[in-house]
Parts: C-alpha cells; structure tokens; sequence
C-alpha cells in the first residue's frame, strides 16, 4: 500500500525502480498541496502531459486540503478518458511504465493515474508480406492500441469484442484476444484464453513467441496462422476464428488456420470467381511443383529414364554427359546453393541484397553450366521449383525443407522413395489439428459446404446468402486437447 | 474408443483398400477378364454383402465393435482374438506381397525386396504410430487424386475403347464361376476390418458397408469396362491390368502417367496395411493388452507382417497353400460366420 508521506512513496519506488534513469519524478504545488508527478521518460506525449496533468493542476484556485485535492482530481477534473486510482507502489511503478502520469498528493494514500501515452511508432503502411492489387493498402504496425483501431474501424459492430490481458512476467506484454460473439466457439475463446494466461514466457518480444503455445506439436505445419493485413484479420474473425494481437508485433495471429487458407489470397474475393479458381489452382500446382519438382526429376533420371518421353530424354541425357557429377550431387548443391543466396537476400539491405541475386541467379547461374558443373536441364528444374515456392509466401520455409527432403529421397530411392516420403508427409499432415480442428479440412475430412471456398470461389451471390461455415463440421472439440 | 473418425472418411479408406487388391495378380491367381469378369464382381459383392449381414447384427448392438461385448471373457475372448488376428496378419502379408509383386514388376525393378518392405514397413509404422484419424484422412485424399486418375486415364482411352469387344454373355464359363466368386470375395478383408474399426466411425457400419461396397464395386467395374474394351482377349493375360491401362493412355502433356499411378496404388497399399494394422490394435485392447501395450502390439503386428510378406516373397511356396486356403475365402467365412455367433455367446456369459 502507498504511505501517505510522499517522500517515503517516492523512496519506495526508486528502490523498486533501481534508480531508473528513465523514471521521471517531478515536484510541485497544487491547490497549496505538496504533489509528485511520475512518468517514464519517451512513454508520454509532452504536449498531452502538460495540457492534462499540470495545466489543469495549475488552475487550482486558492489552497485546499490533501483530501480535497485528491477527492478533485479523481472525480471532479476530466484529465484524461484513461484515469484510474493507484493504491500500491507496485500499482504506480505498471502505470508509469505503460505511459502513464501518476499523480501522489503527499498526506494522502492514494494517487492517479493519468492516461497520456505518446511515443514514436511507425506510421500504418502497406505490408511488406502480405501485398494485394486491390483493397486496403493498411498493414499493421507494432503498437497495439493502433492495430486495435485498425481491427475496431472495419467492423463497427459490439459483435466484435476486444479483450487486452498481460503476459510475460518480465515485459509485462500487452495483447488483445478479438472475437466475435457468436460466431466464435465459446469453448475455443475459454481453451485460447487458458493457453494465454498460463503462458510460461518471462519475455514476449512477437507474436512468433505466443505461437508454439496455441498450436499442436508438429515438426513443419502450424496450425496458427499470421497476418500483417487488418482486413485479412478481420474476415478470419467473421469466419469464428480467435485473433490475437501483440504489442510490439505488426503480425496478428489467429487460431485455427487450414491448410487450404495458404492457398487463399484476399485478391481472390475480388476478381470473378473463374480467375480465383483459376489462380488458386495455379497456386496448388505451384506448391507441387516446389515441394516434388527436382525430386522427381532426380528419381526420373536416376531410376526411370523410361517414363521420360524419347525426344526430351536424349536431350537431357546429351546435357548430363558433359557434367562430371552424378543427378542427385547437382540437384543438392544448386538447392543449396539456391537457400544459400535467398537467405544472403533476406538478411542483407535490399539494395545489396538485389546485387546478390543478380551475382547469384544470373553470373553464377550462367557460369557453372558454361563450366560443366551442372547441366542446363538440371538448374532450370531447381530454378522453376525455387519460383513456384515464393507463390506461397506463408509456406516458404517449409516448401524449402520438404523439398531438400524429396531430392534425397527421389535420388536415392526413385519414384518409391517419393512415394512412401508422400505418404508419411500426408499422414503427418492430416494429423495436425488445432484445438480440435482437423489442418486439412474441408478437403479431409471432406465437407462439401467448405469446398464452395477452397479450391473454387463461389460467386458472391451465392456466399453472401448464408454465413460462413469454414470450419462448419469440424466444430472445435476442445474438451479433447484441454483435458 | 479414443481415436475417432467420420462414416464416409472411413468408407472412402476402405474403397481404396479395396481397390489396391485388383491393383495386381498374384502368380497364382487366375482370373477371367471378359464379359464374365463382370458378372464375377457383381455377385462377389452380393456375397459380401450376405457375408456382412451378421457382422452388421452383431456389431449393431456393441457400437459398432466386434470384440465389444466380449471383452475381459478370458479363454473365450483369448480364442476369438486369436482366431480373428490370424485372418488379419495372413491379410497384411498378402497386402505386402500383393504391393511387392505390383512394385517389381513397375518401378521397383529387381532392386532387393529387403528395401521394399524397410520403407514400406517404415511408412506403416509412422501411420499405425498417429492413429486411425490421420490415416482416414490421408486415404480421403489418396482417394480423391485416385478418382481424379481415373478420370484422366478414361478420358484419355476413349479413342482406344472399342465396343464392339462387349458381347451379351454374363456367364462364358459357368464351371468356373463359383470358383472366381469366392476368390473375388475373398479379397474383401476389409469386412472384418470395418466390422472391428467400425466403432471408431460412430458405429455406422450399414451405411459405412453401404458405401464402401458400392464405391468400390463401381471402380471395379469401371476398370473391367475399360480393360475389355481396350485389351480384348489380351486382358485375360495381363498381371498388372491397370498399369497396362495406365502405359496406355498416352496423355499429350505428361505422355508417360503410369509413373503417378504407381505411386497411388503404392500409397494405396500402406493405406491397407496400415487399416488392418489399426484393426488389430483395437482387437488386442479387447482380447488381449490394455492400454498402451495394444499400441506397441500394433507397431509388433505390422513389423511382423511386413516381415512375413518378405518371407513370402523369398519363398513362395509357403505362401502358395494358405494362397488356395484364402481362394476359397474360408478365412473369410470364419471371420464373418464363426466369430460373430462366439460374440454373442461370449456377451451372454458376461452378462449372466
């Protein structure tokens, strides 16, 4: 509890505090009372400091007792819309550390925390990862109460519910679960909320953090999914999912994510309906293509020449006899080579990194098939697998290890190789289910009301007759995981 | 029940179960394609499902599982478990060697069989080790690029049908007919195997028989049609007939697909393996182990047919007299007419 000798609080909060250099501490008179003005520095608005806290303070007319003053400013005073009493010094030091003014009034045991937040943020753009020819251009950023806002002007409905909580006993983060009330599973919001409070993490830095604790283990798949689009969240919310947003983090989540939704791009919903089936099935094709391409190649070249038609046989074999390694080396050392240079783009300032890819892609690209290293017919496979996998953007580091996985197999094994690599990958996928709803659904378990917007876009006419129903049978069976 | 899954994701594994066993002919095995093929699939499905009913009676009352009333009865639940994991595991063994003979005769070559039942073996393991959802699931997906297949090679075999080689003559060679029945019923294991996993569907084996036996016996025609009338006299000589259907159908962009339809039926098999795999687990936690130990004696169960299909494969005269055994389908019998009645006596004894 806060004493009521002020410079004993003051004492208090230091200690707790160690001395911070960014705890503000500022003495003054109000209403001829004694007062201290706490802050933490680069937390607050100046402007919004001096015309909530001290211009009104400084208005007080005349001398009035502690007890008068504090009865003032907690009731009579409009400070601020965010205003609320602080009774404890553990109480003051979360205030000021969340950008709030806390005001104690020596003699009384009670002081007032002023909502006067402001600190730079970066300014709403277009996401970097998730881009779209038409719709919003609106990404979100990394303070929460704007991502909140970017959510709230979308659906001005009390459908929508936004719930903050605090995790992470050491950075004390702020996260807000959105839902919409009766859409969402009520038992899916209670397993969510449950996972979120029991959070075992001292520090919470992203989303990505959050992530593992609301997913079922799996080595590759998650079943969470991530956007940087406010208008991508808010359909997922429409559709019954949970969001979570993080402070800190310009990534929203939310539970559960198919494993069709990596298929579906928000641009879809706006073109006709034969583009966007169109489009999407180019997008399966392209993860195919990514994930087996070079495999089969390899298994094709190694095992069964037979099934490669004659003209593009003899081709392939006349390119592979002028290069002094075996199929399955090349395919290997271009795929790595490949990670190689996509991870050098990544990291690197994108003007390097387009350098990079120009050295990489097209001087070393050129040069090891002038020298004979590799055979022409081998790095356009690799080359056309490597495209196809940027298609799917939330897939890429998991179309980078299935694909190494399936060189390996097809080149060692051939077509029995992949096949029985497949099959363990399908089975391991269709394992995966997030709070009780199954990765793969509506394609299996089958649902023929979830397929009118899976691999096909029905028209909007027929999806603005009934709602949403994506996870439809597959209602959450939350009780089973919780138990 | 703790691993639970939908009527039709089950009905549609059991369908591509079914359909692996035409996927190759066994040395053995004799067949007649021809207009009598026909009748053959019609009347082997007629069979199985008067097989069916008493399995459907028994298990209609026990949710769906056949050891469900019997279990904890001692002697009597030791002797049906046994019974019943014998037909499984001779079941599992003809799978493997069904798949091995598909593989070696297609894309497997002559590369040794120990190689072929290590990754098949391994693959299984994985599915038995996630459970009967997971594997459901990935046999709804192997089931749709199958039908997709199938759509594809028809398309593409339409210039080579030739009608005229379907002749109005259901019965060519009555003596023979009985004979190819049982042997075309016998091919049904996954009768027994609904009847133990049905449980895990919500008990809805009518309709999960219903569907399984209609889907499968409809593919199975679609594939003679397309066999008669592209091959004519030549099918009756073919091991592999949908291979040969497959090599034959040249598709102008991909040219060679029977590459993918080996694949499926690859994948096809393990789905078989592992269904009866997960058959066996559930009829040792009822005749048998609790708990955990009837996980691990699944892994054992699949090791081991793995391991005696291999057998089979190096010495095949082991396997040619329980071949003729499971010809005349009296495994099959025993499963559906012996076991069911033994139930049904052991639930009245734990009841009184």
């Amino acid at each position: 509890m806060l004493e009521k000798e002020l410079t004993k609080n003051i004492i208090n909060i230091r200690a707790v505090m160690k001395n911070s250099s960014d705890l503000v501490v500022k003495y003054a008179k109000a209403g001829g009372c004694d007062i201290c003005v706490l802050c933490c520095d680069g937390q607050i608005d100046a402007n919004r400091t001096a015309n909530l806290v001290y211009r009104p303070l400084s208005e007080i007319d005349g001398n009035v007792t502690p007890e008068r003053l504090a009865a003032m400013i907690g009731g009579e005073l409009l400070l601020a819309c965010d205003e609320k009493p602080v009774t404890t010094a553990d109480e003051v030091i979360g205030a000021v550390l969340a950008g709030f003014c806390v005001i104690l009034i020596d003699g009384v045991g009670t002081g007032y925390a002023v909502g006067a937040q402001g600190f730079e943020t970066r300014a709403v753009a277009q996401p970097e990862n998730h881009r779209n020819i038409r719709g919003s251009r609106e990404g979100f950023v990394e303070a929460l109460h704007i991502n909140m806002s970017l959510v709230r002007r979308r659906v001005k409905s009390p459908e929508l519910t936004l719930r903050t909580m605090k995790i992470g006993s050491v950075s004390n983060t702020e996260i807000c679960i959105c839902s919409m009330d009766g859409r969402t599973d009520r038992k899916l919001l209670k397993a969510v909320t449950d996972r979120l409070e029991r959070l075992p993490l001292s520090l919470v830095l992203e989303s990505g953090f959050v992530q593992p604790f609301l997913e079922e283990k799996h080595p590759l798949f998650s079943g969470v999914g991530a956007t940087e689009r406010p208008d991508t969240f808010v359909s997922k919310l429409y559709e019954g999912r949970i969001g979570i947003i993080i402070d800190g983090s310009p990534f929203a989540l939310y539970v559960p994510k198919l494993f069709s939704e990596n298929f579906i791009m928000l641009d879809d919903y706006v073109e006709k309906p034969v583009f966007a089936f169109f489009i999407r099935l180019i997008r399966y094709a392209a993860f195919f293509i990514a994930i087996l391409l070079p495999g089969f190649y390899t298994a094709l070249a190694n095992f069964h020449p037979e099934l490669i038609p004659d003209p593009l046989l003899r081709n392939l074999a006349a390119a592979e006899a002028l290069t002094p390694y075996s199929v399955l080396t090349e395919c290997v050392i271009l795929d790595i080579f490949y990670e190689i240079m996509r991870e050098a783009g990544l990291r690197l300032p994108s003007n390097v990194g387009h350098a990079v890819s120009i050295v990489g892609g097209i001087v070393i690209g050129d040069i090891v098939v002038s020298a004979g290293l590799v055979g022409a017919p081998m790095l356009l496979t690799v080359a056309i697998a490597s495209i196809s996998g940027y298609i799917i953007s939330d897939l890429n580091n998991q179309i980078s290890l299935l694909r190494f996985g399936f060189i390996l197999l097809g080149g060692m094994f051939g077509l029995f190789g992949l096949t029985t690599g497949s099959f363990v990958l399908l089975v391991s996928v269709c394992s995966l289910e997030t709070c009780g709803v199954p990765f793969t659904a509506p394609l299996s378990p089958f649902s023929f009301a979830g397929m009118r917007d899976t691999l096909f876009r029905a028209d909007w006419h027929e999806l603005g007759k009934t709602e949403p129903d994506v996870l439809g049978k597959n209602a959450p069976e939350v009780h089973r995981h919780e138990g | 029940m703790r691993d639970k899954t939908g009527a039709r994701e089950l009905a549609a594994a059991l369908a591509v179960s079914r359909i692996f066993a035409e996927a190759a002919s066994l040395p053995d095995e004799y067949h007649t394609y021809g207009m009598q093929r026909f009748t053959v699939i019609v009347l082997s499905f007629a069979l199985t499902a008067v097989l069916f009913m008493s399995l459907y009676f028994v298990t209609k009352r026990t949710g769906g599982r056949l050891f469900g009333a019997v279990s904890g009865n001692g002697a009597l639940t030791g002797f049906l478990g046994a019974l019943f994991s014998l037909y499984l595991l001779y079941s599992a063994a003809e799978t493997g060697l069904r798949a091995h003979y598909y593989t070696s005769g297609t894309i497997f070559d002559a590369a040794p069989s120990e190689y072929f039942y290590l990754f098949i073996g391994a693959a299984l393991l994985f599915a038995v080790h996630k459970g009967i959802r997971p594997t459901v699931r990935a046999a709804v997906v192997t089931a749709g690029l199958f039908a997709l297949f199938m759509l594809v090679i028809s398309l593409a075999l339409i210039p080579d049908i030739d009608l005229d080689r379907l002749y109005p003559s259901p019965v060519d060679d009555p003596d023979s007919l009985p004979a190819q029945v049982l042997r075309e019923t016998a091919r049904n294991c996954e009768l027994p195997v609904l009847a133990v996993l049905g449980g895990s569907a919500g008990g809805k084996n009518g309709r999960t028989f219903a569907a399984y036996a209609a889907v499968s016996c409809l593919v199975l025609l679609l594939m003679t049609f397309l066999g008669t009338t592209v091959f004519g006299e030549l099918v009756s000589r073919l091991d592999l007939p949908f291979y040969s259907l497959s090599s034959t159908a040249d598709i102008r962009v991909l040219h060679r697909i029977n590459g993918i339809d080996v694949m499926l039926w690859v994948m096809a098999a393990i789905i078989r393996l592992a269904l009866i795999s997960l058959a066996f687990r559930e009829t040792a936690a009822a005749c048998f182990a609790r708990g955990k130990s009837a996980d691990i004696a699944a892994l054992i169960f699949a090791a081991v047919s793995v391991g005696l299909s291999e057998l089979f494969t190096v010495y095949p005269a082991l396997f040619t007299p329980v071949q003729r055994l499971s010809a005349a389908c009296l495994p099959l019998i025993a499963a559906a007419v012996i076991i069911p009645p033994l139930t049904l006596i052991g639930k009245r004894r734990k009841h009184s």
